[in-house]
């Protein structure tokens, strides 16, 4: 049954923006899916875009009534919770932030805003309780009860009591709409205490009950007579927190600290970005801290490397073709092959490196445009022209390992003979290296938002289904798409830099580390491991760690964790990152991994972009390279 | 409880009699004191707030302008503004239940200013009724600034503008008033992840500047359903401000809107109008603070105007909640 609205291109976008019965018209079950319906406190962590939204929705009854997928039943029968969505998004986080208009107290201004929130949250408990005693028809009824009148009555005035409120009639509805008439009641006070001042606000507020609720109690007395009423107590109830950042940074610390509560009633599933404030309760060596795998498990929603996004991305092409009413077809069928990887098939003598291969090609051609190429395969005893007659050993340790480095110096690398003064970039307008299957998918990081939008357009366009889409076409939505993150990234607000300088930001900063990258690549003297990765100076600076942290929230940068149990960060110092695959196409960058190198070292190599390195903090021993 | 705006058409031929007071800015800008110049303002009192930073372009002489017209002209940060509101505005405050006529040029003013002043006569505590004319000169189409400085602010325009919904459920629509600095608009969108977008693109009679906010905003554009791509009339605000109140009228009952008036700044007097009858809205500002580049803007000779009465009546107040309550689940 298909939904009567038809998402436009932003509300396709984002889960947020969707019910979550259009949520689970195209959604396709993943191992992180798998692990989130687990009965255990989960972290879901991942930038924007990632789909944690998504997958926390995937909870709701509303959702699970409506999944149609080949594997929903048995989704559906793991399933012994009731899932509340507690949503957030920035406007309503600017909201709570701008209570009293900048005018309160740090203490009254706090106390207001958990008030908010928490009305908020237990307007989503009653929300989900509305659904388990909903009878409009449904494809797939989960979890459904009755609640008799009586009961609802009881429960209502229960809650009311609870919740020192009065809705106007006893019943679910109206208590919801009360909480509702509660917010606004908040942002009166807040005005009003602007207005009255500080003298004898702490006794005004303290005598305002509704205002001390604790969140967590408050919603398990609505959970468990809900439960006792409808005869499943004891049954589990999982809150469901989007954008945990957002949130006030109280409940936040909350909501971690929760996580080590064995006998709550409730579940978490919380989504946060990979870096957080909050974290630092993860951290803690005091015994208090929540333990991963023992009283919560972790989600990422990112992968460190590209062949992790594949089985991701395959799952989504296959869900976007059947949702076009597009028969199946391997990507690579559609899309071609990747231009980075050397294919048997390329050739007749059934080598990926034959004479005529794409690899043969490109190691020739480059040896013969770029001596210090020439150079490093004659050390390595290797005749470009002959590829296919090289050692194995040799094959597997250099000739394989520095192919998709040869592919982007060949394409991005002037001539020699062009090269007047100085090293050429190649002007080239169309990214078309990065086309074909693997390689879009690769850009794509696996983000669902990134790939759906991607993908959705090149199919919307696709009007000749008996052949591929051209590369061409392939470039040009991967570069639309890095625009738009680009804008994205410099619209994200940054303080002022001594080291960059008044006229640059969070996108500078991406753009300079990026640079240095594609300079060890192309520009400079090959070398067959360049640094594709950087690490965080212990000495970074406050400002120069605010923007990282925002780039890393953003998804502009990726967190290649050391330990597989660490992948929410309180700080980003002496961490590990490579710039997101999604600019590669804007940057001419390869879509790997490389060797590491400082944050500092880039920032001095940066001498085009005119950064004040007395800025610099420096620290003996410390190499340039 | 704040005053509730009511908005008409400004009719400069009914202008009659003096003004109360007048509000103008020493800015850069040529056009800065085009308004004052040419018009010639009858008021009882005359104000123009001067800024600290970017005294380059015509400030030398704007200044002098209206320091030799007689102007009463301080130097007032941003922060120092709404409390320089309270007490020019304390220069006209009656006595009685009479009517106070205030003329304010906004072609000048940031738009932080300009909300500081919309929300100062929202709040006022006189019983007397409040006429303003809020009057915009039309610029020559200039350039766009070459490279865009680093944000310093993005978010509501001023606390007071951040709108408050009654369901934080609802995810937020963007409706963008379209400028021409190379997708800003698309990076507001992105950074607010909004749910729907809707676009406002300014009907000029200045063609350049229509085709310059048009290639600004080509991704953006590509990516919106033709039936959101809406075109409002720069030369008429009154028109302007109705397209918008009716479409947020209708996206408050489903979304919260948050409002990115970008372009020319009698939008921006719009957008914040608007919030003030439905205040599940917000107003959102980006901007480079005073590191954006100044760019010079030369008058054309045409002024448009938008007369406001803020009324002490809280009705459409009350609608709006009464949309955001009266939806069913």
């Amino acid at each position: 049954m298909r939904a009567p609205h038809a998402p436009t291109i932003f509300e396709s976008f984002n889960a947020r923006a969707l019910k979550p019965s259009q949520v689970a018209e195209t959604f396709v079950p993943s191992k992180h899916y798998d692990q989130l319906v687990n009965r255990n406190n989960t972290i879901v962590v991942g930038p924007r875009g990632s789909g944690k939204t998504t997958l926390l929705k995937m909870l709701q009854q509303q959702a699970l009534e409506a999944w149609e997928h080949g594997e929903a039943d048995l989704f559906r029968s793991r399933i012994d919770y009731t899932g509340v969505f507690i949503a957030t998004d920035l406007s309503w986080g600017a909201q709570i932030q701008a209570l009293g208009d900048g005018k309160l107290d740090p203490e009254s201004h706090k106390l207001l805003s958990i008030a908010a929130f928490t009305t908020h949250v237990l307007r989503s408990v009653i929300i989900a309780m509305l659904q388990r005693i909903a009878t409009t028809p449904v494809s797939y009824p989960f979890r459904r009860v009755t609640l008799t009148n009586t009961d609802e009555v009881q429960l209502v005035k229960i809650l009311a009591d609870a919740w020192h409120i009065q809705p106007l009639i006893p019943s679910l509805l109206s208590l919801k709409q009360s909480l509702s008439v509660r917010l606004l009641h908040i942002r009166e006070i807040a005005s009003s205490e602007v207005t009255r001042g500080e003298s004898g606000r702490a006794n005004r507020l303290a005598e305002m009950t509704f205002l001390h609720s604790h969140f967590v109690e408050a919603a398990s007395i609505a959970t468990e007579s809900f439960n006792d009423l409808i005869g499943e107590s004891g049954a589990r109830w999982t809150l469901m927190f989007d954008e945990l950042e957002l949130a006030p940074e109280w409940i936040q610390d909350e909501l971690i600290r929760s996580l080590r509560t064995t006998d709550s009633v409730f579940l978490y599933k919380l989504a946060m970005s990979p870096f957080s404030y909050s974290a630092r309760l993860l951290e803690l060596k005091s015994g208090k801290a929540p333990v991963v795998g023992q009283d919560f498990e972790q989600i990422a929603l990112w992968y460190a490397e590209k062949q992790q996004t594949y089985e991701f991305c395959y799952n989504l092409w296959k869900a976007m073709l059947r949702e076009r009413g597009i028969p199946h077809r391997d990507p690579p069928k559609i899309l071609g092959r990747s231009y980075f990887e050397n294919y048997e098939e390329d050739n007749r003598r059934g080598s990926g490196y034959g004479p005529e291969s794409r690899a043969a090609e490109r190691f020739a051609t480059l040896a013969q445009n770029d001596v210090t190429f020439r150079h490093y395969l004659m050390e390595k005893g290797i005749n470009p022209s002959k590829l296919d007659e090289v050692p194995k050993p040799i094959m597997d340790s250099v000739v394989r390992k520095i192919s998709s480095l040869v592919a982007v110096r060949e394409y991005y690398r002037a001539p020699d003979r062009e090269r007047t003064r100085q090293i050429k970039r190649r002007t080239r307008k169309a990214a078309i290296i990065y086309a074909g299957a693997e390689s879009l998918f690769a850009v794509s990081e696996g983000n669902p938002r990134w790939f759906i939008a991607i993908v959705g357009r090149l199919l919307e366009d696709w009007l000749d289904e008996g052949r591929k889409i051209p590369a061409e076409d392939q470039a040009r939505e991967m570069k639309k798409a890095a625009q738009r993150f680009s804008a994205m990234l410099r619209t994200i607000p940054a303080p002022p830099s001594k080291l960059l300088g008044t006229n640059r930001g969070v996108l500078s900063l991406i753009q300079a580390i990026a640079h240095y990258f594609h300079d060890q690549v192309v520009m400079n003297n090959f070398i067959a491991e360049p640094s594709l990765t950087f690490t965080v100076d212990p000495n970074t600076t406050e400002d120069m760690l605010y923007m990282l942290e925002q780039a890393l929230n953003a998804g502009a940068v990726v967190y290649i964790p050391e330990e597989e149990s660490e992948l929410i960060l309180s700080s980003l110092r002496s961490k590990r990152f490579r710039i997101s695959y999604i600019l590669a196409p804007l940057y001419g960058l390869p879509l790997r991994l490389g060797e590491q190198v400082s944050l500092n070292t880039i920032l001095r190599a940066s001498t085009d972009m005119d950064f004040d390195l007395s800025e610099l903090p420096f620290v003996a021993g410390e190499s340039n390279e | 409880m704040s005053r509730t705006p009511k908005v008409t058409p400004w009719n400069p031929t009914r202008q009659k009699g003096a003004y109360d007071l007048f509000i103008a800015a020493v800015g850069f800008e040529k056009r800065a004191r085009y308004i004052a110049e040419s018009l010639v303002i009858h008021a009882n009192y005359r104000f123009a707030c001067a800024f600290p930073d970017r005294k380059t372009h015509h400030y030398g002489e704007n200044l002098d302008w209206y320091t030799r017209a007689g102007y009463i002209v301080d130097e007032v940060s941003d922060s120092e503004f709404g409390s320089w509101c309270r007490t020019v505005l304390s220069a006209i405050r009656p006595n009685a239940f009479q009517t106070r006529r205030i003329c304010i040029d906004v072609s000048s003013l940031n738009r932080f200013r300009i909300a500081v002043l919309i929300d100062t006569l929202r709040n006022l505590d006189w019983e007397a009724q409040i006429d303003v004319a809020f009057l915009y000169s039309l610029a020559q189409f200039s350039l766009p600034p070459r490279e865009a400085a680093p944000n310093r602010h993005v978010g509501p325009v001023m606390p007071s503008f951040s709108g408050w919904t009654l369901e934080p459920d609802r995810p937020p629509v963007a409706i963008v008033g379209l400028g021409y600095e190379e997708d800003k608009a698309l990076g507001a969108v992105e950074h607010i992840q909004a749910a729907s977008v809707w676009t406002f693109l300014p009907e000029s009679i200045n063609d350049p500047y229509m085709d310059a906010v048009r290639r600004a905003n080509k991704t953006l554009l590509e990516t919106i359903p033709p039936a959101q791509q809406l075109m409002y009339p720069v030369h008429r605000p009154f028109d302007s401000f109705v397209l918008l109140e009716s479409l947020i009228q209708r996206i408050v009952r489903s979304n919260s809107p948050v409002l990115l008036p970008f372009g020319p700044k009698m939008f921006s007097v719009c957008a914040l109008l608007v919030a003030c009858l439905y205040p599940s809205s917000s107003v959102w500002r980006v901007s480079a603070g005073p590191e954006g580049e100044a760019i010079d803007r030369v008058p054309t000779g045409l002024v448009y105007g938008l007369q406001t009465t803020f009324l002490t009546s809280h009705s459409e107040i009350e609608q709006d909640m009464q949309y955001q309550l009266s939806v069913p689940f």
